[in-house]
């Protein structure tokens, strides 16, 4: 059993009167278990040169033997340019922009929401330029869908 | 203007053969509003408990799913995080947490909780993208 933990610290000397400084920390476990989620997807960086929306993570299509997994993302935009930023959507949710230098974790559900038009939860990320953008990104999960091949 | 400094470290000496260890750290400009660390007691009603109210700017959000309810029992029901009523796009186990960017320049988006059975104490805070 693999085990794998996600810490996260946000400090601030200067945000209130008394210095923030909060500290969390949980190991990653299968769903509704204690067992240590044993799969990744590494840590991996690519570069985009469009605008296009893309597809991070794919979505579950029918599949449900890998309904309710737990799964876990991490996603920083590694742009230097302040400007620059990407637009986060999971499914047809626009969630957030990540700004240069800024990264997100949370985990992926795929179909908990039971509308019926939220079951396609691609995590999707669109750059605000097409000069040229990093990103770096890794998933932590406990099984997941690969495309069949043709 | 603030300066907060965010610190994500993911570590697993066994996940593969060649040790996962690795940490980012950014540095937020942040303005008002905040909301330091907050607790709520979440119901199965969605928006009954509503964190973060409709705005146009980025907020950080940080929320975490405690594993306790409002008795201070013990629960293992999930917590659903909503963009807009009914609309799940996070599923937090208990004990679990996160960490994203929320909001759209010009949209408007709000975050609200709901429990998969009966009540959950949820922590959460935000800062406001400088």
């Amino acid at each position: 059993m693999a085990t794998t933990t996600a810490a996260l610290t946000i400090s601030s000397s200067d945000l209130v009167g008394d210095a923030l400084s909060l500290s969390t920390s949980k190991e990653l476990h299968k769903a509704d278990t204690t067992i240590g989620l044993d799969q990744t997807s590494g840590l991996a960086k690519t570069y985009l040169t469009a605008t296009t929306n893309i597809d991070l993570f794919g979505a579950i299509i029918d599949t449900p033997a890998f309904e309710g997994k737990s799964h876990w993302v991490y996603i920083c935009n590694k742009s230097e340019t302040s400007t620059e930023y990407a637009t986060i959507t999971v499914g047809d949710k626009v969630i957030g922009r990540l700004y240069a230098g800024d990264f997100m974790w949370m985990p992926w559900d795929h179909a908990a929401d039971t509308d019926t038009g939220n079951k396609h939860a691609d995590i999707e990320l669109a750059p605000s330029v097409a000069t040229g953008m990093w990103f770096e990104y890794c998933m932590i999960h406990e099984g997941m869908q690969l495309p069949t091949a043709v | 203007m603030a300066t907060l400094t965010p610190t994500l470290t993911l570590v697993s000496t066994d996940a593969t053969t060649d040790e996962l260890n690795f940490s980012v750290t950014d540095t937020l400009t942040v303005k008002e509003p905040s909301v330091g660390l907050s607790k709520v007691s979440a119901t199965t009603t969605g928006n009954q408990t509503i964190i973060l109210a409709s705005h146009s700017d980025i907020r950080y959000l940080f929320l975490r799913h405690t594993g306790k309810n409002a008795a201070g029992s013990t629960v293992t029901t999930t917590l659903e995080v909503e963009i807009e009523n009914g609309k799940s796009f996070a599923e937090l186990s208990a004990e679990e947490w996160m960490f994203v960017p929320v909001g759209q320049n010009g949209g408007s988006v709000a975050v609200q909780l709901e429990a998969s059975g009966g009540d959950i104490i949820a922590e959460y805070a935000y800062w406001t993208k400088g």
